[in-house]
């Protein structure tokens, strides 16, 4: 055979943290596994009239929550979700016209809040900025991680 | 056979518990090497019929890579690709994200309704960029979120026809944008090339499309049946950049691992005169009875063993050259004489007897040598040291010579029986024996050939191999003679082995090692 061309072995990958998605609409859903995606992120999306995991694997443990907010049945669906996923910190998109008493609920409901339409990478920075944050507090305080891992064969 | 294998160190085998990783860049072919250790971003077209061997060749070139590895699949799911491949568990699947895109996944239609829906969420002017990635395949953009800016990685999609094919057939799309086919393929290579990415497409479709225009690389797969035998070609059209030196290669899937073929090269067997170890071939498993060993376990396990009073024929393509036909005896003849027996050569012509006989006396003493080799060569005895002379069997010259004492010579020597059980062993070619009966002055014809080959080991404990080219009536004439026919022929640089009695698959010859001169590598 040929010489071999040795290869250094890689480790195994880490687990990595996951941001869950947990959006009832369909097309915004789409939107934003697509905009954590292109961004180089691990997401899970979740699907249904109450919230199952669609996208990766079915486990609590995402270390960031993304919801959208429109009305009162998104606001329960979230706290499902939330539930679901063992209440890690979280961000509501909120679209500038949304009910103001909406607004205010879904502010106390989660970390961070994001008026929409917003620039895709003000989005996304923020999503990672909270990520960030979140692995880092979750080392600091011994907490066991909140990651998810791909499969491996 | 396996008996064989499980007593021979070294053989196929015993060689599964082995270290795989070590296996996976060695079995590429030397041009494939070369483009997955350049630097990203490559991308590289795989494309065969199906069963011609992607999917295998894709997890070696995952097992070859020396980054993040991640496989695309939906052709074969996860478990399957354990249970096929299981030796993926040992070197592929410790670093490999694997995403599963063998369920239905989101089409087209879906993400034009998404995409139509961006305003919702994004100022315009920024939304270019994620509308452009959602015209991905949703299991390409989870892919490409497990790339790492800061490290290699190589994506593999297998396949790219079926999963691209599979998102287009969700639409038609009403969304005046949607894009097509080969829209996605520019977006694909698009964002890929953005790190330093290996993508390799995986093809079924054997039509070329823009996307042979648009990778840096195109390898295809093709499995054909020659004389119902079963061959696997890999082919080089396209390495952007770089010299193919080898435009094709055989491999084989035995194991479902990969493994190509290189040209057979011969060592310094060929350029530098025989080398001890390299004639001596490996030592029998067992001790032999009434048997030849051929020297080497490959062979053992896919022809037999060599049978006393029995004949093997060799035919053999006019390409095939001298050299190699010796690589394949010299194994059983050292074997034969280490073991006590004794041996006779007929070497075509043009062969040197020195050069026969210097590498058999590098393992074994002059004076065994002279007691148990014989060789028969129009070449005669001249340069041959004194030692050597009486190895060699005098030509008559001049006139009046008589060619009774000679063949009387020959027959008696073989007839000699060595220690119990060890059968002598007569390699016969049929053009040396056509330039013995010139000198001779001798016809040889098939019929007197078929005559002398059986009078060789008729009631003797010999075995006889006879080699010569396909075709040859002096073999034809051995049809009924031969226990075992083999057929051994060139193509594009590398030595096909078959047994036409028994069938047997191809074997391809590669090169040696420490052990033995050759190995053979199955061809399924």
């Amino acid at each position: 055979m040929h010489e071999p061309a040795e290869m250094p072995a890689e480790p195994p990958s880490p687990s990595l943290p996951v941001v869950g998605v947990a959006v009832r609409d369909p097309n915004v859903r789409e939107v934003l596994l697509a905009l954590i995606r292109l961004n180089r992120m691990q997401v899970r999306g979740f699907d249904g009239s109450s919230p199952q995991v669609e996208v990766g694997p079915p486990a609590p443990g995402d270390s960031l929550l993304v919801g959208y907010f429109v009305s009162n049945e998104d606001a329960e669906y979230f706290a499902d979700a939330l539930r679901i996923t063992g209440g890690p910190p979280s961000i509501a998109l909120v679209p500038r016209d949304a009910d103001d008493r909406l607004a205010e609920k879904v502010a106390r409901q989660v970390t961070k809040v994001v008026r929409l339409p917003e620039n895709s990478q003000a989005i996304a920075d923020a999503i990672r900025d909270q990520l960030v944050t979140t692995v880092a507090s979750s080392k600091n305080s011994n907490r066991p991680p909140l990651t998810g891992s791909r499969d491996s064969v | 056979m396996n008996e064989l294998s499980q007593k021979v160190p070294g053989t196929a085998a015993s060689a599964e518990s082995s270290t795989p990783r070590q296996d996976f860049g060695r079995s590429l072919p030397s041009e494939i090497q070369t483009f997955i250790a350049r630097p990203g971003p490559q991308s590289l077209l795989v494309r065969g019929p199906p069963g011609s061997g992607k999917t295998t060749l894709g997890l070696a070139l995952l097992g070859a890579f020396p980054g993040r590895r991640i496989l695309v699949t939906n052709r074969v799911s996860r478990a399957e690709l354990v249970d096929d491949f299981p030796w993926v568990r040992l070197g592929v699947a410790d670093s490999t994200q694997v995403i599963d895109a063998s369920d239905r996944q989101r089409g087209l239609a879906e993400a034009a309704m998404a995409v139509h829906e961006l305003p919702k969420v994004f100022r315009e002017e920024t939304a270019k960029e994620v509308s452009d990635f959602m015209w991905l395949p949703e299991a390409v953009q989870e892919a490409y979120s497990l790339i790492d800016s800061n490290r290699p990685a190589m994506v593999i999609i297998d396949s790219w026809d079926a999963l691209v094919e599979d998102f287009m057939a969700s639409g038609p799309s009403d969304h005046l944008n949607s894009p097509e086919r080969q829209d996605v393929e520019r977006l694909l290579l698009s964002f890929m090339r953005r790190s330093e990415v290996t993508l390799v497409l995986i093809l079924e479709r054997d039509v070329p499309t823009q996307l042979d225009y648009l990778v840096n690389a195109a390898v295809t797969t093709d499995r054909v049946l020659v004389d119902g035998r079963l061959e696997r070609w890999l082919y080089l059209p396209k390495l952007r950049g770089q010299r193919i030196e080898t435009p094709s290669y055989p491999f084989s899937l035995e194991g479902s691992k990969f493994r190509s073929v290189p040209p057979f090269r011969f060592g310094k067997a060929h350029t530098e005169g025989r080398q001890s170890a390299e004639i001596m071939g490996e030592p029998p498993p067992e001790p032999m009875v009434d048997r030849v060993w051929p020297g080497c376990i490959d062979f053992a396990m896919a022809f037999g063993m060599f049978e006393a009073g029995t004949t093997t024929v060799l035919e053999t393509d006019p390409e095939v050259p001298n050299s190699l036909t010796q690589v394949l005896v010299d194994p059983p003849a050292v074997q034969t004489l280490l073991a006590g027996g004794r041996v006779l050569l007929i070497p075509p012509p043009g062969t040197r007897p020195n050069d026969i006989y210097q590498p058999y006396r590098a393992i074994l003493s002059a004076e065994k040598l002279a007691d148990q080799l014989r060789i028969f060569s129009v070449a005669g005895t001249e340069g041959v040291a004194e030692e050597a002379q009486p190895v060699m069997l005098p030509l008559p010259r001049g006139p009046g010579f008589r060619t009774d004492p000679i063949f009387h010579a020959a027959f008696e020597f073989i007839r000699q029986e060595g220690p119990a059980n060890v059968p002598n062993l007569i390699v016969r070619t049929t053009g040396g024996e056509r330039a013995l009966a010139q000198v001779l002055g001798l016809p040889v014809t098939p019929e007197n050939f078929a005559t002398i080959a059986a009078a060789y080991v008729a009631n003797l404990r010999s075995h006889q191999i006879v080699i010569g080219t396909i075709g040859d009536p002096l073999l034809l004439s051995l049809n009924d003679l031969g226990s075992i026919r083999l057929q051994l022929r060139a193509r594009q640089g590398r030595y096909f082995l078959n047994g036409l009695r028994p069938f047997t698959p191809s074997y391809v010859i590669t090169e040696g090692d420490q052990v033995c001169p050759y190995r053979l590598m199955r061809m399924v």
